[in-house]
C-alpha cells in the first residue's frame, strides 16, 4: 500500500515537473528537451526546478495582465482622440490595424517542447 | 535560441522603430506628418513608456531564474562528477553566460583572453623543451643518484616521456589557476575534458614516434603545440571566430560525451603507463628486448 502511494505521488510529481518544463516562458527550447530527455533527475532537483520556473512563470503572468490592462486603456484613449480630431474612417482604420498588430506582437503565442 | 518572453518581443518591436533613418540628400522632402500620424507617434510614445519598464523587468526575471538554474543543474553535477569535471562545467557555463549573451556578444574578448592563454602555453612548452634538451636528450647515458640510465635500454625515451607528461600536467593546472585566478573563484576551470584527451592521446603517440636522440628545434616546435593551454586556447579562440559556431558545438557535444564515459585513472598511474609505454616501444623498434 505504501509503495503504491509512493509511486503515486512520485508520478504526479513527474507530471508536475514535465508541464512546469514544457509551459515554461523563461526555457528554451533547448533547455526544455534538455530537461525532459533525462529521466534520472533527483526529486530534489527537479522541486527546486519546479520552484523556480513557477516563481517566473507567475511573475511574467502577472505583468502580462498588466499590461495588456495598460494597452486595452490607452488603446481606448487613442479610439477617442481619433474621433476627437474627426480623423476619416479609412485612416483611422488603417491606423488601428497596424496598432492592433503591434500590439498583438507583443505577447507572443506560448508554445511548447 | 527559441525562447517566448514578452520582453523579447517588445524589444525588438521598438528597435525596429528606433533603427529609423532617412537615407538621401538633406534636400530631400520631409514626408509631410499629418495630425492622425502626430496621435499616432504620441500614442506609440505612450506604449513604450508603459511597455520598457515591463520589459526590463521582465529580462531582469528572467537573468535570475537562469542563473539560479545554472547553479542548481552545476550543484547537480557536481554531486555526480568528480571535481575538475564540474570545474569546467562551471568554466563553461560561466563563459557561455558571459560571452554568448545576446547583449554582450564580447567576441573580441574571447578571442584576446584564448590568445593569450595559447602564446603562454606554447612558450611555457618550449622552454620545458629546451631545458629538457640540454639536459638529457641525445646523450648516451647519465647518472642521477643511485640511478644509471641509458639510451640503449630506451631509459632517455621514458624520461622525456615523463618530462612531456609533468610540463603538460602543469601547464594545465597553471591554465586552471590563471582562470581561479582572472575570475576571482575557485570553483571553475579553463582546460576540458576534449582537450585533455587530445593533449594525452598525441602526447603518447608522440612518445613513441619522435625521434629523440637527435634534439631539433622543429620538433620543439611541434611538441610546443601540442599541449592542453594551447589545444584549449585553440578550441575557444576557433569558436569565438565568426562563422566557425561549429566548432563551439563541435567542442561542447563532445566533452558532454566524454564527461559520461570518462573513467578516473590516478596521475601516477598514467605517468607510469606513459613512460614504460615508451620505454617497451624503444625496445620494440630497436629488436626486442636489449642484451644483457
Amino acid at each position: 500500500m505504501a509503495e503504491h502511494q509512493k509511486n503515486k505521488h512520485m508520478s504526479v510529481q513527474k507530471n508536475t515537473f514535465i508541464n512546469a518544463v514544457t509551459q515554461s516562458r523563461v526555457l528554451t527550447r533547448e533547455q526544455k528537451e534538455g530537461l525532459l530527455a533525462d529521466p534520472q533527475l533527483p526529486e530534489v532537483y527537479q522541486v527546486v526546478v519546479m520552484n523556480l520556473l513557477s516563481e517566473f512563470d507567475k511573475n511574467s503572468k502577472e505583468r502580462e495582465s498588466y499590461l495588456r490592462d495598460k494597452m486595452e486603456e490607452l488603446y481606448t484613449e487613442f479610439i477617442a482622440q481619433l474621433d476627437a480630431e474627426k480623423v476619416g474612417e479609412d485612416t483611422k482604420k488603417a491606423l488601428l490595424e497596424k496598432t492592433k498588430k503591434q500590439l498583438e506582437s507583443f505577447f507572443p503565442k506560448q508554445s511548447s517542447v | 535560441m527559441t525562447r517566448n518572453i514578452m520582453a523579447e518581443s517588445i524589444l525588438k518591436d521598438f528597435k525596429g522603430k528606433m533603427d529609423w533613418v532617412y537615407v538621401g540628400k538633406s534636400e530631400a522632402p520631409k514626408p509631410k506628418e499629418t495630425k492622425a500620424d502626430t496621435l499616432f507617434n504620441e500614442y506609440m510614445q505612450k506604449v513604450f513608456d508603459v511597455a520598457s519598464p515591463v520589459a526590463k523587468a521582465e529580462i531582469a526575471d528572467a537573468s535570475d531564474i537562469q542563473s539560479a538554474l545554472a547553479k542548481e543543474t552545476v550543484g547537480l553535477m557536481g554531486n555526480t562528477v568528480p571535481e575538475n569535471k564540474s570545474k569546467f562545467v562551471n568554466s563553461w557555463l560561466e563563459l557561455e553566460r558571459k560571452y554568448s549573451s545576446p547583449n554582450n556578444d564580447n567576441r573580441l574578448g574571447k578571442l584576446l583572453t584564448s590568445a593569450v592563454y595559447m602564446a603562454g602555453s606554447f612558450g611555457l612548452n618550449y622552454g620545458s623543451e629546451e631545458v629538457a634538451n640540454r639536459l638529457f636528450r641525445g646523450r648516451d647515458a647519465i647518472d642521477i643518484p643511485g640511478v644509471h640510465l641509458k639510451k640503449s635500454e630506451g631509459d632517455m625515451r621514458m624520461l622525456s616521456a615523463g618530462w612531456e607528461y609533468l610540463t603538460d600536467y602543469g601547464i594545465e593546472k597553471a591554465s586552471d589557476r590563471l582562470a581561479q585566478s582572472i575570475a576571482n573563484r575557485e570553483d571553475i576551470g579553463f582546460i576540458s575534458p576534449l582537450t585533455r584527451a587530445i593533449s594525452k592521446i598525441g602526447n603518447s603517440i608522440m612518445s613513441v614516434t619522435r625521434d629523440y636522440d637527435s634534439p631539433s628545434m622543429s620538433a620543439s616546435l611541434k611538441k610546443s603545440l601540442l599541449n592542453p593551454g594551447f589545444i584549449e586556447g585553440a578550441f575557444r579562440f576557433a569558436g569565438a571566430v565568426p562563422g566557425f559556431g561549429f566548432i563551439k558545438e563541435f567542442y561542447g557535444k563532445a566533452n558532454k560525451q566524454i564527461m559520461k564515459g570518462e573513467g578516473i585513472i590516478p596521475l601516477g598511474a598514467e605517468l607510469a603507463f606513459n613512460m614504460v609505454f615508451s620505454k617497451m616501444a624503444y625496445r620494440m623498434q630497436n629488436g626486442g628486448a636489449p642484451k644483457e
